[in-house]
């Protein structure tokens, strides 16, 4: 089984409540991603706690980069 | 006599030839049989898109007897409950049961899909269900106890996230209010009861849910410690 990255996504400084959820592939620092009407810059990634079975539990900082028109 | 020994010798040799034959045919299934089956399994998988579900297999090594059970419940098995198979497969609440496991729960799951906007649960409402994400996000809104303060949001949570478990465990009010937040929000219920009446019937599985319900409860704490900071 391919491995899942459940992912603690959080924007510090901000009213943004931030999101969890699975993906096939870890996010890495510099990546831009998006959560509903904005994107954001992932500016930190690190291991949340040790992984388990096929998941991982990994936590990234992220940063606004633009609010979506 | 002669014919008759000859008949029997014969019959013999014919026996003897019969199960060596035998022999050989059950001993080369016995040898390339799984490795078929997985193929087997594979194409079919690979035809519905069900490469997680194949991943399990491949690394719980079954014997011939199991898989042959597991191909039958594959023949059994409707594509609506294999979809849900799909996606429970990938589903951290279920991480670490087996296919049949998988397989029992799948058919208790009923799929249902909301608009943006649309209210899943509501805080302090009685709830009996438990919620899997399938596809979009879900908002997490929690009201003060000020009757003048306005809902907040806690999370976004995307594929693969579980909202309603604390029904499951303490069987309270609803501690927040979930709401769909994109268009289409699909999600996958199952109703406590059932899931408490499979989890009683097998222990194993009662156990892998409840541990995994603390690690994503536990995960959903530390979000919120690091969201706060």
């Amino acid at each position: 089984m391919p491995s899942i990255y459940k992912v603690s996504y959080v924007v510090p400084g901000e009213d943004h409540p931030g999101a969890i959820l699975n993906s096939g592939t870890p996010p890495h620092k510099g990546d831009v991603i998006s959560l509903g009407s904005s994107d954001f810059e992932v500016i930190e990634v690190f291991d949340l706690v040790p992984p388990r079975g096929d998941f991982h539990y990994l936590h990234a900082t992220l940063v606004r980069t633009s609010e979506k028109p | 006599m002669n014919h008759s020994t000859t008949a029997g010798h014969h019959q013999i040799t014919h026996d003897n030839a019969t199960v060596t034959g035998l022999r050989w045919i059950i001993g080369t299934l016995l040898i390339t049989l799984p490795a078929f089956q997985k193929a087997v399994i594979k194409t079919k998988a690979r035809s519905a898109g069900f490469i997680s579900w194949v991943g399990i297999q491949s690394n719980l090594k079954y014997n011939l007897r199991k898989t042959k059970i597991d191909l039958l419940h594959i023949g059994a098995t409707s594509e609506g409950t294999m979809d849900h198979i799909e996606i429970l497969g990938s589903v951290e609440l279920l991480e670490g049961i087996t296919p049949a496991e998988l397989q029992t729960i799948s058919l208790i799951c009923k799929e249902i899909s909301y608009n943006n906007g649309d209210v899943i649960t509501q805080q302090g409402e009685s709830g009996e269900d438990l919620y899997i994400v399938l596809d979009g996000f879900v908002e997490v809104l929690h009201s003060g106890t000020a009757p003048e303060q306005s809902p907040r949001t806690i999370v976004h949570l995307g594929k693969g996230q579980i909202f309603g478990e604390m029904a499951l465990v303490d069987h309270g009010p609803r501690s927040a209010t979930v709401r769909a937040a994109s268009d289409p929000t699909k999600v996958l219920v199952i109703h406590c009861d059932d899931f408490e009446q499979e989890c009683e019937k097998n222990h194993h599985l009662g156990y892998v849910v409840m541990r995994n319900i603390a690690a994503d409860l536990s995960f959903k704490l530390r979000h919120r410690h690091f969201a706060d900071r």
